[in-house]
């Protein structure tokens, strides 16, 4: 549209030269319709409200329903608005919600679309935006955008028999030399009766089958606690699948502390380092052994966000620089009580590591390695592994990574 | 099954079924954006606008010419550029649709030109006797310049400029509905509005020239030219309507093209609030004023006096019955009091080319015009000083302690504060009076002439069971704040033991209608009105408490 003050200019000087009064009243239509229409489109502007409702933690294969409301808060009617959500492309196609429309005046308008969550991850929804404008092209749109909101998909959790893991020992509570605890849950046969046995250790069922009085026995741990410690440095996992391994690996932590806290219903925690969204740097992340539900959905969010990071090209941040895995290991190891079980989830098992992994159990923690890889590893590696007393899984299995919808 | 959609309505098994929405923006699949334009719209809306603002400029044509030479064909210079305008989109149109090369298109057009040569020369005989027209043809053979005199070829030039400003706008309409297909080209709207306004400084400027003698504008002495020019006000009219639809539908292709889903009511919204604003604009235009107005001194003075004047009659009103009372009791002669000032005349020195117009309308519009001024120049600074924040913080500081800046200041601070108060008074005020008003009305008025039928099935139910509750309220059983409609039901059943099962239906369908998913159909509907029927009737003949019988 063009320049509407110079063609003003030239209609008063015309009209100011020939005195025709209907050339005033054309001039006055121009600078009327000119002005009238700025002033409704910045009125209009100011009395547009939106808001926006949604869930924003869901599991993988779960649909969020987000509900967005516009109100037109004056009583001036906003002839046309525009608005343009943006929204992550990992949970929906296209990734934006846009409509036009008119508003009455007070008159709000409710507007819905659903997210599908299929992969884990911190997701920003927004900003949503809304464009505005006089109806005539005089004056240029106007645009005002809201806060955006973010959505925590959780990592895929899954059994452990679906990844190969058992689900008892080393993963939950070890049996030991030194029983500190007797894990009544697990019981390993009956004794005889002796003087000063809880009754409630009685084996019942076995007495009256033996005509004797028989106590069971436990199985004895010592540790109740859980450490999880999470490699994500891509170095450590094979760079043609770097992108399954890392994944796996999360949803294998997961998976480990889901299993400890639900189902065994005893403490873990969880230790990593990993490029954190919220802050775009390699953070070191710690969450020492709890017990609660709230406790694992902490460690799920943080799960959720986590991105592998490689230590050439680390982000430039205040944070201090990720360590190698071994001296983190060693640093976590360090505030864990006695006989707690470390789990340490990575893609590679390094010499050093094994050294570090065999003097962190000598010092009382046991010790269970988990390998993301898609090949077992090498026989030597498991003949040293098996002189050292240390007890590793390998994990690969990709169908882990599907999500099912509910 | 096969199903015909349509917006609003959908055609299964031969029947045209209503589809009610409640809300125009639910999920209809396949539906992006809004439906293509309708054909119509291009072939007779668009032409018909082309040619009505042709017209506008080829009436003032007319008048130029009638002032310089009077035996010139009126006919043929209002009659050929409108007609070449109409060939002009016509032809555009063709060459678009038929995929004209560039020799098939220039033959087309030349063929054209001839065509609209004769066209001309033949309007130039609709004003003449056939006799004349037979003579005039008889001497083309001795003479063949004859054909190509001096006004059949400047109306032809005129109708040539028509012809081709009509195509290119034509073409431009086009580019404007459909971006992509001259892509890399100027943006057509600034084109076509570049066009509208050239269009309308040439319509101006032959306009004044028809109406003011040159000489008189070389020595600006000339007296004003009142009247409206219709054909102006036509022009700019029509334009700026055209503007805003364009810019629409410039909009909607760009929305369309990015698959964005558009309100189906935004087209009429936006005819409608741009017929409004111009509307608006129109009428202010139209008190504003074109001529005298009085001078700003003069307005705040007539004001200052005008005020007094309120002033003193409101006094006046006042004093003069307590004076009359005071006289009464004390018994002394009545003085009369003081009868209001008088205001001032509106300007005795106004000149006499102000007209007719009555005074007060000289007041609204000197005090539009300098209300606009004023508002205009005050804008204008305010811009200027945020556009340059240095300058506006040192004018600031310079001013803030100047004692008269500081007095406007608080003066205009304490205006502000009572305008907020007062604001926030009728806020609070208004609502509550309607309020109570509305309690007043609705307990004086018969209850069933104050309730509205409706027109859903959903308030039709809702207006017989309320008017029965109304019914009941005359008859001293009003339902109680607490009761829900199920207890309601058990007390009026207990009075009208006869009407249990009207009540129980009634009841049931309110319910359904008010609280519940379920669709309310026509049966339920008919029902509820039986029942209420049968209820307020068993209520009027119910015996009273205190009928002697």
């Amino acid at each position: 549209m063009p320049d509407l003050l110079p063609i003003l200019l030239g209609l008063f000087v015309l009209a100011a030269l020939l005195r025709i009064d209907t050339y005033f009243t054309v001039l006055y239509l121009l600078a009327l319709t000119y002005v009238l229409g700025r002033i409704w489109a910045r009125r209009a502007m100011q009395q547009i409200q939106t808001h926006r409702r949604l869930v924003n933690r869901a599991f993988p294969g779960e649909e969020i329903p987000v509900s967005l409301t516009v109100t037109n808060d004056g009583w001036l009617p906003v002839p046309w608005v525009e608005i343009h959500d943006s929204l992550p492309v990992d949970l929906i196609a296209p990734p934006f919600f846009r409509r036009v429309l008119s508003l009455g005046s007070h008159q709000t308008r409710r507007f819905q679309y659903t997210l599908s969550c299929r992969k884990r991850g911190y997701y920003t929804i927004g900003p949503m935006r809304w464009h505005t404008g006089d109806l005539l092209g005089f004056t240029p749109q106007l645009t005002a955008q809201e806060a955006s909101e973010y959505v925590i998909i959780y990592p895929q959790i899954v059994p452990l028999q679906r990844l190969g893991l058992p689900t008892h020992s080393p993963l939950a509570s070890l049996p030991t030399p030194h029983p500190l605890f007797e894990d009544t849950s697990r019981v390993i046969g009956v004794r005889p009766y002796h003087s000063g046995d809880s009754p409630r250790h009685i084996h019942w069922t076995a007495s009256a089958h033996t005509r004797e009085l028989l106590v069971k026995r436990y199985r004895p741990a010592v540790a109740r606690e859980t450490m999880i410690c999470l490699d994500l440095n891509q170095e450590s996992y094979p760079f043609t699948r770097l992108y399954a391994a890392s994944e796996l690996a999360i949803v294998t932590a997961a998976s480990i502390a889901n299993h400890i806290i639900v189902r065994e219903d005893l403490p873990a925690g969880l230790a990593t380092q990993a490029i954190d969204p919220l802050q775009d740097a390699v953070r070191t992340m710690k969450l020492p052994p709890r017990q609660e539900r709230a406790h694992l959905m902490s460690i799920l969010e943080i799960l959720a966000r986590v991105q592998s990071y490689r230590l050439g090209q680390v982000p430039p941040s205040d944070q201090p620089a990720p360590l190698p895995l071994v001296e983190f290991l060693r640093g976590v190891a360090m505030r864990l009580t006695w006989g707690t079980t470390l789990v340490v989830i990575t893609g590679r098992r390094t010499e050093s590591l094994i050294s570090t992994l065999a003097y962190l159990n000598r010092e009382g923690l046991a010790i269970a390695l988990i390998l993301i890889m898609p090949e077992a590893p090498s026989e030597p590696d498991q003949s040293r592994g098996a002189v050292l007393d240390l007890p590793t899984y390998q994990v690969w299995q990709e169908d882990a990574l599907e999500v099912t919808w509910t | 099954m096969n199903a015909k959609r349509t917006p609003g309505y959908e055609r299964v098994g031969g029947r045209r079924i209503v589809i009610r929405e409640t809300d125009d923006y639910l999920e209809h699949p396949g539906d992006q954006g809004l439906p293509p334009a309708s054909p119509w719209i291009r072939t007779l809306v668009q032409p018909a606008i082309i040619g009505t603002m042709v017209a506008c400029i080829a009436w003032s044509v007319l008048q130029l010419t009638r002032a310089f030479n009077a035996s010139w064909s009126p006919v043929m210079i209002l009659l050929t550029p409108v007609v070449t305008a109409l060939i002009g989109c016509a032809s555009q149109r063709a060459v678009q649709e038929r995929y004209l090369s560039n020799t098939d298109s220039l033959r087309f057009r030349v063929i054209e030109l001839l065509v609209m040569l004769v066209l001309t020369k033949s309007f130039g005989f609709l004003d003449e006797t056939p006799a004349q027209v037979w003579a005039e043809i008889r001497s083309w053979s001795r003479n063949p310049t004859a054909f190509f005199d001096a006004e059949t070829m400047t109306v032809y030039v005129l109708g040539v400029a028509a012809w081709l400003a009509a195509g290119a706008t034509m073409r431009d309409l086009g580019a404007v509905s459909d971006p992509t297909r001259y892509v890399g080209e100027e943006d057509p709207m600034q084109r076509l509005s570049r066009r509208f306004f050239i269009g309308g400084y040439c319509l101006l400027v032959i306009t004044g020239l028809a109406r003011v003698s040159l000489s008189a504008l070389a020595t600006l002495n000339h007296g004003r030219v009142r009247g409206f020019l219709v054909n102006v006000l036509l022009y700019f009219g029509l334009g700026l309507v055209m503007l805003g639809q364009l810019r629409f539908t410039w909009l909607s292709g760009l929305w369309q093209r990015e698959r964005v889903r558009v309100a189906e009511s935004l087209s009429r919204m936006w005819l409608r609030y741009t017929l409004l604003i111009l509307g608006i604009a129109g009428l202010i235009a139209l008190l504003l004023p074109t001529g005298y107005t009085l001078p700003l001194l003069d307005l705040i003075n007539y004001l200052f006096f005008l005020l007094v004047y309120i002033v003193s009659v409101l006094y006046f009103l006042i004093s003069w019955p307590i004076g009359v009372l005071l006289s009464l009791l004390l018994g002394r002669p009545r003085r009369e009091p003081r009868p209001p000032l008088r205001p001032l005349p509106v300007d005795p020195a106004a000149p006499k080319d102000t007209g007719p117009a009555p005074p007060w309308l000289m007041v609204i519009r000197s005090l539009l015009f300098w209300g606009l001024v004023l508002g205009g120049l005050i804008y204008l600074v305010r811009i200027y000083l945020r556009d340059r924040p240095e300058m506006g913080r040192t004018i600031h500081h310079a001013l803030r302690d100047v004692m008269p800046i500081r007095w406007i200041r608080q003066l205009w601070r304490a205006l502000q504060r009572w305008w907020q108060g007062l604001r926030r008074g009728i806020s609070t005020y208004v609502p509550d009076l309607i309020q109570q008003m509305r309690r007043r009305v609705g307990a004086q008025a018969h209850p069933v002439a104050g309730r509205s039928k409706g027109k859903d099935l959903q308030d039709k139910v809702f207006y017989h069971y309320f008017t029965t509750l109304d019914r009941a309220k005359d008859e001293e059983l009003e339902r109680r704040g607490d009761q829900t409609p199920y207890e309601y039901e058990q007390t009026l059943a207990t009075e009208l033991p006869s009407e249990s099962e009207a009540l129980d239906d009634l009841t049931e369908t309110f319910v359904v209608a008010r609280y519940s998913a379920h669709p309310v159909t026509g049966e339920m509907v008919r029902r509820a009105g039986k029942h209420a029927r049968d209820i307020q009737a068993a209520l009027r003949d119910r015996p009273k408490k205190n009928d002697p019988k």
